[in-house]
């Protein structure tokens, strides 16, 4: 059946039936998820950015010691 | 500014490509484990794809906020902090400028990395100003773009060739010994001037300046030096290393805060003077001479990779520089949140003298000199103790 089959009340109401349902079903499920995504991906990103600020601290943290001794066999064998 | 461009491409480039699948990668931080379990547990469900879309979308929503923030302050109608205060004296490329007052002089070092003009940066937020304001007579070192003979100076060039007849100049117009605020890395060449001169420094004052390199904080950049030093052997002699690369040093101690900062921006979260005061700092910060190769191979070898300074085996003039032979009083001034210095390394040298007031303000390295806070957290405590000392 097709609305232009029913009278012009019935098609009202079945329209308002259907919208109703429709935007219950949209807002209750397809909007939720993706208000919910947008937050998780968001907050994904916030910690992808605070994780490249805090390796960047901690990876400072080797003594000059260290890093001669990380070093120097590449110099090393380059001067060889 | 090009780092900026890359850091913040990088990030979101790497979010981007790592994915929903990043959360079951190794690369967390054990401080974010927590939030990342919690978020992978929210995620059951979602499906890669969708989550991939929205990554997506919203990364090049970030890149883009960055860049607008980026054009707003490149459009920004403002004119670069630059003192016009009078030159007094000149050597080589170096100039004294006076900014007047009646009352005793007092010698501003500022680093030789970044411009001077940080000691008068604008309008209520220089600390120039504030001791004109007080009854000094503040001078202010310009080193300004290594020329023909600077282009060969190593520390001691500076130091010798340079601040000594800047310092014997201003003493000869003071008619006494004078006061010598030193910042940053120009309080550690200070340091170099007041232990091996006599009679010329009347009080010392040290602003955040680095002493001991291998502190358990580490400098900027320190696992970076050791590439960075072979680097600058590999240039040939009198050429000089720009701005550019001097920022990686900085940038390295936190490379997402450039990119928070112009979102922040691009946010319209600044307002009145506070944009003017953004645009100045930026200015400042990307701005600055090139430095002599042999300066900056000097401070990477001899202070980050063999910490000289602290060892007492610094030489200038063939001699080391030994901060117990500083026989004046001295206000050693270093923030607990300093991320160029670490407060650690700039207290050091308290230790090593014998007249010695220390003092954190309640701000970081720059901040503690222009920041909203710098007033009451500096400036009025450092005319305090000039005011103190001098009458000891």
């Amino acid at each position: 059946m097709v609305f232009g089959a029913l009278p012009q009340e019935k098609l009202c109401a079945c329209k308002k039936e259907t919208s109703s349902v429709f935007d219950e079903f949209f807002y209750t499920h397809v909007m939720t998820k993706n208000t919910e995504l947008e937050e998780y991906v968001a907050e994904f990103l916030d910690l992808w950015q605070e994780n490249i600020r805090l390796w960047s601290v901690d990876k400072e943290l080797l003594t000059p010691d260290d890093l001669k001794a990380l070093l120097s066999p590449a110099f090393d064998e380059q001067k060889r | 500014m090009s780092l900026h461009f890359t850091n913040s491409e990088a990030i979101w480039g790497g979010a981007t490509l790592a994915g929903k699948a990043g959360l079951d990668s190794g690369v967390w931080h054990p401080q974010l484990e927590a939030a990342v379990a919690n978020l992978k547990e929210q995620l059951d469900g979602v499906s890669d794809a969708a989550f991939q879309k929205e990554l997506e979308k919203q990364a090049s929503v970030r890149k883009n906020k960055f860049l607008k923030g980026l054009n707003q302050y490149l459009a920004h109608a403002f004119e670069p902090p630059v003192t016009d205060a009078p030159i007094t004296y000149e050597i080589g490329c170096v100039k004294l400028h006076d900014l007047g007052g009646e009352g005793a002089p007092i010698l501003l070092v500022p680093s030789l990395i970044n411009p001077h003009y940080i000691l008068d940066l604008m309008p209520g937020r220089s600390l120039a100003t504030f001791l004109r304001n007080q009854g000094y007579r503040p001078l202010l070192v310009n080193w300004g773009d290594p020329g023909d003979e600077e282009k060969y100076f190593g520390l001691d060039g500076y130091i010798s060739e340079r601040l000594i007849p800047i310092i014997e100049h201003v003493v000869q117009m003071a008619g006494k010994a004078i006061p010598l605020v030193g910042y940053c890395m120009g309080g550690t060449l200070s340091v170099a001037v007041a232990a091996r001169t006599e009679g010329l420094i009347s009080q010392l004052v040290l602003l955040a300046a680095p002493w001991d390199f291998n502190t358990d904080k580490p400098h900027p950049g320190r696992r970076n030096a050791p590439q960075m030093l072979r680097f600058l052997d590999k240039l040939v002699e009198g050429s000089t290393v720009g701005v550019d690369v001097l920022q990686t040093f900085f940038t390295s101690v936190d490379p997402t805060l450039n990119d928070r900062k112009f979102r922040a921006y691009a946010d319209g979260k600044h307002e009145g003077e506070a944009v003017d005061f953004f645009a100045a700092m930026e200015m400042w910060a990307n701005n600055g001479g090139p430095l002599a190769k042999k300066v900056g191979q000097e401070c990477l070898s001899y202070w980050y990779e063999q910490n000289l300074t602290m060892k007492g085996e610094w030489l200038v003039a063939g001699l080391p520089v030994r901060p117990e032979d500083i026989d004046c009083p001295t206000f050693v001034v270093a923030p607990k949140g300093d991320r160029l210095v670490p407060q650690a390394s700039a207290f050091a040298i308290a230790e090593k003298i014998s007249s010695v007031t220390k003092h954190v303000p309640p701000s970081g390295h720059i901040g503690m000199v222009v920041g909203d806070r710098a007033k009451k957290g500096l400036w009025e405590p450092l005319v305090n103790w000039l005011e103190i000392s001098r009458e000891t």
